[in-house]
């Protein structure tokens, strides 16, 4: 008798229905204006519902009322944390359309800034992350290298995270005389500094506890949800843009794609780590082999494609960025689709989150890393 | 209407006054012998007589001279296969830029799909992208719904197109690609073109009750303010001193 009235109490006071938590939209680990709305039993995750569009401004309705040179800056906004690689794509895109053919020398150089972009956002995605899991020294460690990074893009661009670096048919400018050297010094640098990371985190007993074996992913599951990046390749599958269809100067640099065996979140950061080192290699070779010349296309003044449509994906720092055109001849995009990784990399967040407990919400936000400008658009 | 009125101030009865009128200012601050050339090459030929144009209707845009990037896919064994299992449910196979397009009758779509995701040798078992063009001139197909497939072990890309009228629903691929899930949410946001056997189609960049999709054609640019903010903004009136802010004005100037 008692024991059935413990039991009843027991059942009240530890009540199995389930309780709704909203996270966010400005949650310091949501990474911007995300809203999560968690449905828990107890600490336990049993549904997520992703809240997004806060940050919606509308850019492809935008691009169909402007030009295809005008729309490039809309570009550095998506990603603000790579706005190099976005630049990259689009721009690329519309030179696919036109059949531009770019000099050597600009696709040498986008190459080495794009790769130092995907150095900068690896970092800062590294520093986030620790942080939202408790390590707070490596962000500090981070900022110290993404700062020198910046420092390189605002002496060359003018502008240190929405850096317009690209144009259609090639660069803007060519670059400023010291610029091979202090990306030489830079590069000298960074391998140690990995290490110094890698030091702080491989064997932290805490680290390992929050990462290894949370948000499994088989691979299967990851191809079946669209997923692109390092997440993907987190969890064993060999997909990346630059190898598969090489763009831009890619398919004349030697490098590795780095993959993970379990799809955990302890084998996407190593994935990223060791992403960075290939990048660094792929600057080093490229600047080895830079060729002199023009850095510009022939482009006419008035861009206006022929008629058609074309898709084109680069591996942008988060994955697979693309853009898809649709042209009808004028000198506005008919259509034009973005492709953004954080997006459809965001929808896995609730089937890598069940089962799992708040606490590890937090980590499996920084493990697919997103950024809310290219998520809401 | 407008254009006749002004057609007689303009004065050389030319059939596009303000192309004329423009190139007669530019003339004019530019002066010297290119104003003399335009109007002798504008004035002795008369325009010949086109179709009147429909009104508030633009002319096909003309195609460019530039190579023709569209061709039909010939001698490719898969497509071939595919135009054979599926005969005339396949209306188009074109490669534009390398990039292989099928498109495929509304009805066929779905089954298609699953004979691309289950395909033995080049299986696409990921939808990378999916996404909508709104042709309104299109009478009874406006929207193309396009899906653009990838085979991670084949390294190969494919695009399937499928028309749709206005009103009409698709049929949901997310059973087959659960990635496709956003992708047709996002879709239906901003085109209004339901899915049929989507598990959850709500609104997911614009708020639940936004009036219209954004990415119609005829959806205006620069509607921010509408019925939906009128209910959800509330404004107020700030008291402040107009002539400060004019003094600031005038100093700026």
């Amino acid at each position: 008798m008692q024991d059935q009235e413990a039991a009843k109490a027991q059942a009240t006071l530890f009540d199995a229905e389930e309780m709704v938590l909203n996270m966010g939209p400005q949650h310091p680990s949501t990474h911007g204006v995300l809203r999560v709305i968690l449905k828990l039993d107890g600490e336990t995750v049993t549904d997520v519902d992703c809240d997004i569009g806060y940050l919606h401004r509308g850019v492809e309705k935008i691009a169909e009322n402007d030009t295809y040179a005008m729309i490039t800056p809309y570009w550095d906004r998506l990603d603000y944390v790579a706005a190099v690689s976005n630049d990259l794509c689009y721009v690329e895109g519309v030179e696919k359309l036109l059949q531009v053919e770019v000099p050597k020398r600009a696709e040498y150089l986008r190459v080495i800034l794009t790769e130092l972009q995907r150095i900068a956002s690896h970092l800062l995605w590294l520093g986030t992350h620790a942080i939202d899991i408790g390590a707070v020294t490596v962000l500090l460690y981070c900022f110290r290298e993404r700062e020198e990074i910046l420092k390189i893009f605002e002496d060359f661009i003018g502008a240190r995270l929405t850096a317009h670096a690209f144009r259609i048919g090639g660069l803007w400018w060519d670059v400023y005389p010291e610029f091979e050297q202090r990306v030489r010094d830079f590069l000298r640098i960074l391998p140690g500094r990995i290490d110094e990371y890698e030091t702080l985190l491989n064997t932290n007993r805490i680290w390992l506890s929050r990462t290894v074996g949370i948000g499994l992913l088989p691979a299967e599951e990851a191809i079946n949800l669209s997923l692109t990046g390092p997440v993907l390749r987190g969890s064993g599958v060999k997909y990346d843009v630059r190898k598969a269809q090489p763009y831009s100067a890619y398919a004349e640099f030697d490098f590795e794609v780095p993959i993970g065996e379990n799809g955990d979140t302890y084998d996407r950061y190593l994935c990223r780590m060791a992403e960075m080192r290939q990048s660094a290699f792929i600057i080093e070779q490229a600047l080895d082999g830079l060729p002199e010349g023009p850095v510009m296309a022939k482009v006419p003044k008035v861009i206006k494609p022929p008629v058609g449509e074309v898709y084109h994906a680069i591996e942008a720092p988060k994955g697979e960025l693309g853009v898809y055109l649709v042209s009808d001849g004028t000198g506005k995009p008919y259509r034009m689709r973005i492709r953004p990784p954080s997006y459809i990399n965001l929808q896995s967040l609730k089937r890598m989150a069940v089962g799992h407990l708040v606490a590890d919400v937090v980590a499996l936000i920084g493990t697919i890393d997103i950024v809310l400008g290219e998520v809401d658009r | 209407m407008t254009d006749e009125t002004k057609d007689p101030a303009a004065g050389s009865g030319d059939r596009k006054p303000p192309e004329q009128s423009n190139a007669k200012q530019s003339d004019e601050t530019r002066g010297g012998e290119a104003s003399g050339e335009k109007l002798s090459s504008g004035e002795p030929a008369p325009a010949p007589p086109k179709a009147a144009p429909v009104a508030g209707h633009k002319p096909p845009a003309a195609p460019r001279k530039g190579p023709v990037i569209t061709t039909e896919i010939i001698e490719d064994a898969f497509i071939d296969g595919l135009k054979q299992r599926f005969g005339d449910a396949i209306t188009e196979a074109v490669a534009t830029l390398g990039q292989q397009i099928i498109r495929v009758k509304k009805d066929s779509y779905l089954e298609l799909c699953a004979v691309l995701h289950d395909d033995p040798e080049t299986p696409f078992d990921m939808c990378t992208d999916l996404t909508a063009v709104h042709w309104p001139e299109r009478t009874g197909q406006e929207f193309d719904v396009v899906a653009m497939l990838y085979s991670v072990s084949a390294n190969r890309r494919l695009r399937v197109k499928v028309a749709l009228a206005d009103g009409e629903a698709c049929p949901s691929i997310t059973s087959i690609w659960s990635g496709a899930d956003w992708m047709e949410r996002e879709v239906f946001d901003m085109f209004g073109v339901r899915f049929e056997g989507h598990p959850d189609l709500r609104r997911i960049l614009l708020p639940a009750d936004w009036p219209g999709h954004p990415l119609r054609r005829e959806y205006p640019i620069g509607y921010q303010d509408n019925e939906w903010t009128d209910r959800h903004i509330q404004y107020r009136e700030i008291d402040y001193d107009a002539s400060l802010i004019d003094v600031k004005y005038a100093e700026r100037r």
